[in-house]
């Protein structure tokens, strides 16, 4: 259970990123956090010819809160795509109880550590808790890639079990949600056999 | 025999350094110039190999070698076969029994997904895989054999040629007159019972390293392996080295529950690898090999009738069933004839008829995993029981009070023999103390109550009880010595290794009692062939029962000969002197007192003179244990189900046991907490899939659930002691217990919970596809209530 040979590039920037996506075509992948795809990459069940590490691309790791109105509770939420899912876990502790509930039922400490935001939505398995968030919450993603930039709205982002409406060449920058407001209600139910 | 340790819950030695990631396993052992060798598997359940074609791979930069069948033919002998029907079983079942040499590396048929076809050896176990994708092996597809009923028929595809069908053990058994009893009986109810294929799954996978030491012509092996011994033996056999220079050792090891007590190619193929390489060699099995690489478990169908008057008495069972045996049968027996030993279990029961049919199918072959038959056959048991119950209209625990055999009734004998040829005779016990003994502690009136008030407002909860007898600790040996120091202290050293049972906690406490020396004194070496020439190995509950009292015997006879030599130094009748905490003295003379090391010392010769006894402190036992002993239990679990979404989630789960005398209740109670997490884990979770082409679906743990603390409720324990009379602790197995009712006992309280859907349970595991499935046949059927028989006492 160890990857097939396959090439590196560790980028600084979007642009960086981007770019070197689109050199790599078809065949790449993007690393961020590596939950999903290390394993499959051990497995050699995913195969790319080029890993494009976004680790290091600083300019992904903001959290923001647009239009709020001063409530600081409900608004736009915009998620750099570097975020882990414990950073926002840990502003959304006093800030949304709804994501704070959510991040409870996302895999374990550690993956959570490591496991970013975008990367958990756009694996798109029909099993993980933030897709139905992002479709619940009106979400959307921002996708850059040398052709320009574009939003794509959850409900045209997922097309089946781990297939998303993305391009080889995309790489999603931002995560956006609408936060209900305090005052409204919200629940959050999920059966799994195993946790 | 003072007991100053014995019974006590003395906190687990080991633990300290497994807590503090301090274990030293096979993968962390590091060699100067080591290899690592990684496998080509065969990708086809049942496949003819044409060619095979090694120069690409071979061609690789990092690569040393590439082996196939032929390249290492003069090594390749038949992996070792366990379970030949002993002469006291012949004599009175007629087994039909075949089996059939398996080698290490596919000659000319692969006859599962993951036999293995060739190995790389290379710098890196990354370069080793790459350069294993370069082997061209030309399949011709063969084809696969799946469904084990079917396997077992006429006409089906033959898996072993010279055979010419695929039933590898048939016999039938049994005692009385069923057809009477069948004809007479006022009730028969009976059913087809299906138990999946699932499997022991250590977190530490298998691992081998071997090291050839071309200066003496000696081989070292560490194996993550339950049977240092029967490695060796393997090694013996195909490298004709005397034992003495094969050295096994089992490091610490992750979990085995029999999944590690397998002969496997791997075994073999890495020394040979070493020794044809002239290099160290290592392989660790990843998850994905161990997947279809490592042994399987389970798997059988049932077709069981019961027999009973009105008012609840059983009088005869008649069970058809098959096992699937996967694609060799190196265990012989020992599963199907497991499985007919332990299903009547507590209950009385005057005739039984069964017809046991093992067939081989194109699957990862199957071996004996924690409870080897057991929970296959308590599940088809009370199952039956439950559905006779229910058919009576009578309350499960009533029915089974009154079949359930008592202390009064002991020693009982079941009219078959045991597996090990002896009569299957129950040494020690009371079935309905247990049974009482769990209803009181969940104190089941109040759960009868409570499901029915909740019933009422939609929420079904449900009880479910499963008993077993099992027998444990087959023998016929295991050794041990026990060797003093010269400060006194004791190194024990057995054949019985530990995967994370406790044994340098529980051996000490027998050895610090019996030679009068603290338990920090005492060090157990176990996994290591080179500390003791003979032995068995860590597996079928044995290892208390066989190493304990061989290590009480031996520690006993150390005893004696420090109390001789202290006898000798203090001038007194050795009769006077007593050992005590590291010290002798004369009885009634404190002031006598002399460390034991002072002891030792003066045994020793000096230039002056000889010492006044041969200082010779060490004994070693083998410890004869010619049949097994009977531990029992009933578990009780409760449940809640939601008929919506088919979610079941238990509420509670206790165990009432009798182990006989208990060495040390925290060990205990880990054993069955471990058992009844597999147990959940076979009744609510876990399936190996295979698709009609013999493809594993179920490879990886996205699809193979296997429970984590989660999913596990507490589990509650009462312990009942009655004392085996079968050796000198009276102590009796219960490593593989935990594993036995849980799937069982979750079946028969899913049942109870939907009871007025009218639903039969027949199979585990009870996933969320399941459990609606039988509420939406119960809704196609007239829905809730329509069939639904009432429980009255």
């Amino acid at each position: 259970m160890k990857p097939a040979p396959f090439d590196y590039v560790a980028t600084k920037t979007v642009a960086e990123a981007v770019a070197a996506l689109a050199r790599g075509g078809d065949d790449a992948k993007v690393l961020a956090g590596g939950q999903s795809l290390v394993p499959m990459l051990n497995m050699r069940l995913a195969r790319p010819t080029l890993l494009v590490d976004v680790n290091d691309v600083s300019e992904l790791e903001y959290i923001r809160i647009d239009g709020a109105g001063g409530a600081g509770d409900a608004g736009a939420l915009a998620v750099g795509a570097l975020v882990r899912q414990a950073a926002l876990a840990r502003w959304a502790a006093e800030r949304s109880p709804l994501l704070a509930e959510v991040f409870r039922w996302i895999g374990h400490a550690a993956i959570r550590n490591r496991g970013t935001v975008a990367g958990s939505i756009v694996h798109a398995d029909p099993a993980a808790e933030l897709p139905a968030v992002l479709l619940a919450c009106d979400g959307a993603v921002v996708a850059r890639s040398a052709r320009g930039e574009r939003t794509v709205a959850a409900r045209d982002l997922y097309l089946a079990p781990l297939t998303t409406s993305l391009a080889a060449d995309e790489l999603v920058t931002d995560v956006r949600l609408t936060l209900p407001p305090r005052e409204s209600g919200w629940g959050f139910a999920e059966v799994a056999r195993r946790h | 025999m003072g007991a100053k340790y014995f019974g006590a819950s003395v906190p687990r030695r080991e633990d300290a350094r497994f807590l503090r990631g301090e274990g030293r396993y096979v993968d962390d052992l590091k060699l100067p110039g080591l290899l690592h060798a990684a496998f080509v598997r065969s990708p086809h359940a049942h496949a003819r190999v044409r060619a095979i074609r090694t120069e690409r791979a071979k061609a690789h930069p990092a690569v040393t070698a590439v082996f196939t069948f032929a390249d290492l033919e003069r090594w390749m002998k038949p992996l070792p076969l366990f379970g030949a029907v002993p002469p006291g079983l012949a004599a009175r079942v007629a087994v039909t029994m075949k089996q059939v040499p398996q080698y290490a590396l596919v000659r000319d048929v692969a006859r599962h997904v993951g036999e293995i076809v060739a190995m790389v050896v290379a710098d890196s176990r990354a370069l080793a895989e790459d350069a294993a994708e370069l082997v061209e092996v030309d399949y011709e597809p063969l084809p696969a054999v799946v469904d084990v009923v079917a396997a077992g028929e006429p006409g089906a595809p033959v898996i072993h040629a010279e055979w010419g069908d695929n039933v590898a053990v048939r016999f039938t058994t049994g005692f009385g007159d069923v057809e009477a009893a069948f004809r007479e009986a006022a009730v028969r109810v009976s059913e087809r019972f299906t138990i999946q294929r699932y499997v022991g799954m250590p977190i530490e996978t298998r691992g081998v390293v071997a090291r050839w030491d071309a200066r003496d012509g000696s081989l070292t092996t560490w194996n993550a392996t339950q049977v240092v011994h029967f490695v060796q033996q393997g090694l013996v056999a195909a490298l004709g080295l005397p034992p003495n220079r094969i050295r096994v050792i089992a490091p610490d090891v992750g979990g085995g529950f029999g999944t590690k007590a397998n002969g496997y190619p791997e075994d073999l193929l890495i020394p040979v690898a070493a020794i044809a390489c002239r290099r160290p060699v290592k392989w660790t099995e990843d998850r994905r090999e161990h997947m279809t690489g490592s042994a399987h478990a389970r798997g059988q169908i049932h077709d069981i009738e019961i027999a009973a008057r009105r008012d609840g008495t059983m009088l005869a069972v008649r069970d058809r069933l098959w096992v699937d045996l996967g694609a060799y049968n190196s265990w012989g027996i020992v599963l199907p004839y497991n499985t007919v030993a332990h299903l009547l279990g507590p209950h009385r029961v005057p005739n039984l008829a069964v017809e046991c049919t093992g067939v081989v199918t194109t699957k990862t072959p199957n071996a004996p995993y924690r409870g080897a038959g057991r929970p296959e056959t308590v599940f088809a048991m009370d199952r039956i029981v439950d559905c006779l119950a229910r058919e009576l209209r009578m309350d499960p625990l009533a029915l089974r009070r009154k079949n359930y055999l008592t202390a009064s009734d002991l020693p009982y004998e079941i009219d078959i023999p045991y597996r090990d040829g002896n009569p299957l005779v129950y040494d020690s016990g009371d079935f309905r103390a247990n049974l009482d003994a769990a209803v009181t502690a969940v104190d089941y009136a109040a759960l009868r109550r409570e499901q029915a008030e909740l019933r009422a407002r939609g929420v079904y909860r449900g009880i479910g009880i499963s008993g077993y007898v099992e027998g444990t600790a087959i023998g016929p040996y295991e050794g041990a010595t026990v060797r003093i120091d010269a400060a006194g202290h004791a190194v024990v050293a057995t054949g019985a290794c530990s995967q994370g049972q406790g044994h340098e906690t529980s051996f000490a406490q027998v050895a610090a009692d019996a030679l009068g020396i603290p338990l920090e004194w005492v060090t157990v070496v176990g996994g290591d062939t080179a500390a003791i020439p003979f032995g068995v190995g860590t597996f079928a509950s044995r290892s208390a029962v066989n190493a304990g009292s061989s290590i009480h015997v031996a520690a006993g006879q150390v005893r004696e000969k420090l109390v001789a030599a202290a006898a000798a130094l203090l001038e007194a009748a050795p009769s006077d002197v007593e050992i005590a905490d590291g010290f002798a003295s004369v009885r009634g003379a404190p002031a006598s007192r002399l460390p034991l090391a002072r002891v030792i010392q003066a045994s020793l010769p000096t230039f002056a003179k000889p010492g006044p006894v041969n200082p010779d402190f060490e004994a070693t036992v083998y410890r004869h244990q010619p049949t097994v002993t009977y531990t029992s239990a009933v578990h009780i679990a409760h449940v809640e189900v939601d008929p919506a979404t088919g979610a079941v989630r238990i509420l509670k789960y206790l165990v009432a046991h009798d182990c006989g005398r208990l060495i040390n209740p925290i060990i205990v109670e880990g054993q069955i907490h471990g058992g009844v997490a597999q147990g959940v884990g076979g009744g609510l979770l876990e399936e190996m899939v295979y698709d009609e082409q013999g493809q594993l679906l179920t490879g990886t743990f996205m699809d193979y659930l296997v429970p984590t603390a989660m999913e596990l409720p507490p589990i509650e324990t009462v312990h009942l002691e009655f004392p085996s009379p079968r050796n000198p602790l009276g102590v009796k197995g219960i490593g593989e217990g935990g594993a036995i009712s849980p799937p069982a006992a979750l079946a028969n309280a899913v049942e109870d919970a939907l009871a007025p859907f009218g639903i039969r349970v027949t199979r585990t595991p009870l996933g969320p596809d399941v459990v609606r499935g039988l509420v939406r046949g119960a809704s196609s059927r007239g829905g809730i209530g329509g069939a639904a028989p009432p429980i009255t006492k």
